[in-house]
């Protein structure tokens, strides 16, 4: 697999306050790759490093081959970049905003208005051309502002927490844009999330928490490795059932009418099962989700 | 570049009430002038024939010369606010040269101040010709062209340079609204500048914008000031004439000497060299942060 982006070593600090203490990750070509972490955790400064909006401290950043700080405009015209706030003009139409800025890539007559009616195309916007984007709703802004990034058919698109502050379906709609964009062009996506479903979705999830890297791997791997399961009892005779555990030594939560326990691996309580077979009314395992593997991770509940 | 002025010029025409308030500094001039100023003036000038005709070039040449004040600081608006929302922040990662994108900002100013200017121009002319208070000749017209264009470039170069200090939309709006409300006073066309006590004459005179009202003025006065003046007896016509001259601020003179008209000319020149040259200091400073 090519890696797209190769970050090695990479620090920010501003005045007193250290954002990003020395990461070091890649991402793989065409993958969905989530930067996740709480607020404030560095996620949008080593993206702003990435797209050569701010300097780093030290460190290095290759993208594609070409190196951050070194061939910064070759950069640029491979990448695509859904800011956070949004960055085009509310009194300009849809058309003239993704033209404006599809120009700052040196495209212009035809070329560029076949580059804008593509770009607006995959977004689903064609129909709104003609409306100043101030007076769009927010989710129909967020797909124009995905436009505005593949107006220069970047190599890799990022994302800077894309879905913030859109309603459920919404969020839903916008989400599907971007991963149908992953499937069906084979682009690499580089987002940023505090949404624990998005990142579950992801092919690869790096948590960042303090400006370093928490924890890093494939959805499953993080949940494997950072969600505990737990096996749920509900006994038909409680105290005996205590004291089995107990004789056991197995560690137990008494809720108010189950017994919980947890587990590393799901397949691990067919044993304690088989112990407590008799005094089982009925019983559930539950698998850990990206909520408690981030919790698990970070130590924090993730802000919803 | 071109794409990036034409975003600039877009932004500030489609924006109706921008375009309002950058002419309030011209829409208060006009509505004191034509409410009371005007009579109170022309009531002191009762002794030449005709005052309101030369007077009427008076408070023309004061509107071309601060049009493309205030016009260019609302089309310089766009570049505070682009700031203010991090506009910028998708400009500088495109391939696209920050010079590149300073200048944008700079041009559509400057043609929002020519825009402005040019319209005012066509008024004036019109209006005075009208009025009989000027002749149109192909001299007239060249002159006046000449000395709008370098106005609004001079007046561009010094809105440039107080927009480069401001990085807030507040401050933005609050330092308009004053230069609005002053630009009037500076340039000695809200009151006549000899009617002003010599410490603020001394401010006017010093002042580049008052320079281009002044050049305008001796364009557009030139002919009804001297059928003005013709009401006095022949032998105290020269003497009233210079008065006048120097009342309303036609010529400008410092302590005995006259400032001519090329010096005024260097010194709008000078103005839009100067303050260019600030602007780029202070812009180059603020990138490296």
């Amino acid at each position: 697999m090519n890696k797209i982006v190769q970050v090695t070593s990479l620090k920010k600090s501003y005045k007193d306050v250290h954002a990003v203490k020395g990461l070091d990750f890649y991402v793989e070509e065409g993958k969905l790759f989530a930067f996740l972490g709480p607020n404030g955790a560095g996620k949008s400064t080593t993206i702003d490093m990435i797209c050569t909006y701010l300097r780093p401290d030290s460190g290095k950043i290759l993208l594609d081959g070409s190196e951050v700080g070194k061939n910064d405009d070759e950069i640029r015209r491979k990448i695509g970049i859904v800011f956070q706030d949004s960055v085009l003009d509310p009194i300009l139409t849809v058309r003239e905003n993704v033209t404006i800025r599809g120009s700052m890539y040196g495209l212009h007559g035809k070329e560029l208005k076949e580059a804008v009616e593509n770009a607006c195309e995959v977004v689903g916007m064609t129909d709104f051309m003609k409306r100043p984007y101030g007076k769009l709703s927010g989710g129909q802004r967020r797909r124009v502002d995905i436009a505005r990034a593949l107006v220069n058919t970047p190599k890799i698109l990022f994302l800077d927490e894309p879905t913030t502050g859109l309603d459920p379906q919404t969020r839903v709609n916008v989400w599907n844009t971007i991963s149908d964009l992953q499937k069906q062009n084979n682009m690499t996506i580089f987002l940023t999330t505090h949404y624990m479903e998005e990142a579950s979705d992801a092919d690869y999830v790096v948590v960042i928490d303090d400006g370093k890297i928490a924890a890093k791997g494939t959805p499953a791997q993080l949940k494997e490795k950072y969600a505990g399961n737990y096996l749920y009892i509900v006994p038909k005779n409680k105290d005996s059932l205590l004291n089995t555990l107990k004789k056991n030594k197995i560690t137990y939560k008494q809720n108010i009418d189950t017994i919980s326990i947890p587990i590393v691996h799901t397949v691990d309580s067919l044993e304690i099962l088989d112990k407590v077979r008799e005094n089982i009314d009925s019983f559930e395992v539950i698998k850990g989700t990206m909520d408690d593997a981030f919790i698990g991770i970070t130590g924090k509940e993730i802000r919803r | 570049m071109s794409s990036i002025v034409s975003r600039n010029l877009k932004i500030y025409f489609r924006d109706k009430s921008a375009v309002f308030f950058s002419l309030l500094g011209i829409l208060i001039t006009v509505g004191l002038y034509f409410l009371f100023l005007g009579d109170t003036y022309t009531d002191g000038l009762a002794d030449f024939n005709h005052p309101e005709i030369f007077m009427a070039g008076w408070i023309m040449s004061g509107l071309l010369s601060i049009t493309s004040v205030t016009t260019t600081m609302g089309a310089f608006g766009t570049m505070v606010q682009d700031k203010e929302k991090k506009i910028y922040k998708d400009f500088y990662c495109s391939p696209i040269k920050r010079s590149v994108l300073t200048m944008g900002y700079i041009i559509s100013s400057a043609v929002v101040g020519l825009i402005m200017t040019a319209v005012v121009l066509v008024i004036t002319v019109v209006y005075l010709a009208a009025n009989e208070a000027i002749v149109i000749s192909a001299m007239l017209v060249v002159k006046m062209i000449l000395l709008s264009a370098l106005t609004s470039l001079s007046n561009t170069a010094m809105a440039l340079f107080i927009v480069s200090l401001i990085n807030s939309e507040k401050a933005f709006s609050a330092i308009s609204g004053v230069m609005s409300a002053l630009i009037g006073f500076l340039t000695g066309i809200y009151i006549p500048v000899g009617n002003l006590d010599e410490g603020v004459q001394m401010v006017v005179k010093c002042f580049p914008t008052s320079h281009s009202a002044v050049l305008f003025r001796q364009i557009l006065m030139e002919n009804s000031l001297n059928e003005g003046v013709k009401s006095y007896p022949a032998a105290a016509q020269a003497e009233a004439l210079a008065e006048v001259k120097d009342v309303l601020g036609v010529v400008f003179k410092f302590g005995e000497t006259e400032c001519s008209a090329e010096m005024s000319l260097l010194i709008l020149v000078g103005a839009l060299v100067v303050f260019s040259s600030l602007s780029i200091f202070t812009l180059n400073r603020k990138k490296t942060a």
